[in-house]
């Protein structure tokens, strides 16, 4: 039997994404399989899939494995730049000069006022560590993590900004705008949000491990952008993402 | 100082240096595969890499890299873009 007709059988019974992800990433690893199918039932389970539009799981253990969008391998492919290392556990920037660019910007979304973003950090370290977004302007989009004074946010500049109180870096954090005016953010389990008014019109592409060159040191082990997501959306999400890595046995 | 110099936990500590003329060489190339260098500017707008990128290189075009010298490393002041 051939390597493929071996692939191909192997991979009967996982779902479309799950097997889509086999055949770009050579991926024969039963554990990692198995949770990104289970991954990709419980997106379908919490009615998150048409949602989720570029998702990045870190799993293989090597860039040429983390680069790859788990809701479809062929678009938004990581370019990673600088100093990573990559590991089964998640790909982490050296804080000094790695980051990846998605290639993702808002017009990726289906809707300009509706978009999130989030990482699953790994690393318990305080500081202005951009850990995903756009790089600048006035309406920008990004985020940094337990920085000081908190968890910050900017889904459309500085009116968009929301801070939330942070006592680490370690979990699930997403960016998260719904509508024109109404931004909602979730920190490791809890939810913050706020009314904005300001005008979003950013159209720079967003990167993962800086923003505006403040490299980030942490660990990722699951990247996301989403459509805006409802308070039900981001706690489902949570759940989902953390059971994600309990299987990896990589959760923090 | 050289790579060889270093230990992994002082990975972060240093950068290889790099001329103007070496960074023009290697800006958009890949170090390994799917990974592309990015040369920075330091404090003193020394033009260096990482110590990952000179570590993980095999790209046998740049395997030189391997060889720069290392400088301690003096990052730019950081940008508070919350302030």
């Amino acid at each position: 039997m051939s390597y493929y007709h071996h692939l191909i059988k192997s991979s009967a019974g996982y779902g479309a994404l799950t097997t889509a992800w086999i055949t770009a990433t050579g991926e024969t690893d039963t554990t990692i399989i198995s949770a990104l199918n289970t991954l990709e039932t419980d997106l379908t389970t919490y009615g998150l899939t048409s949602k989720m539009k570029y998702l990045y799981p870190f799993v293989g253990g090597t860039a040429v494995k983390h680069k790859y969008n788990f809701m479809n391998t062929a678009l938004k492919q990581l370019t990673f730049s600088g100093g990573w290392t990559h590991s089964a556990t998640g790909a982490q920037p050296n804080g000094t000069n790695g980051y990846a660019d998605t290639g993702v910007s808002r017009s990726d979304f289906t809707s300009l006022n509706s978009l999130s973003f989030g990482v699953y950090s790994r690393t318990n370290i305080q500081g202005i560590y951009g850990d995903i977004g756009t790089g600048g302007g006035t309406d920008d989009f990004n985020m940094y993590s337990y920085a000081v004074g908190g968890n910050y946010y900017r889904v459309g500049g500085a009116d968009g900004s929301q801070v939330s109180a942070g006592t680490n870096s370690l979990g699930l954090f997403v960016g998260n705008r719904i509508d024109a005016t109404t931004v909602r953010c979730l920190s490791n389990g809890t939810i913050t949000g706020k009314t904005v008014v300001q005008a979003f019109t950013n159209t720079q592409n967003s990167l993962i491990g800086t923003a505006l060159a403040n490299y980030s040191p942490r660990q990722y082990a699951f990247c996301l952008y989403a459509d805006g997501l409802t308070d039900a959306n981001l706690n489902n999400l949570d759940t989902l993402v953390q059971a994600f890595q309990t299987t990896l046995s990589r959760n923090v | 100082m050289k790579l060889t110099d270093i230990t992994q936990a002082q990975w972060t500590t240093y950068v290889g240096l790099l001329t103007i003329e070496q960074k023009d060489l290697i800006v958009g190339q890949q170090y390994t595969t799917d990974s592309y260098f990015n040369p920075i500017q330091d404090l003193n707008d020394n033009w260096v890499i990482s110590i990952e990128e000179m570590e993980y290189c095999t790209n046998v075009d740049y395997l030189w890299v391997k060889n720069l010298d290392l400088i301690i490393y003096e990052p730019k002041a950081v940008v508070n873009p919350f302030e």
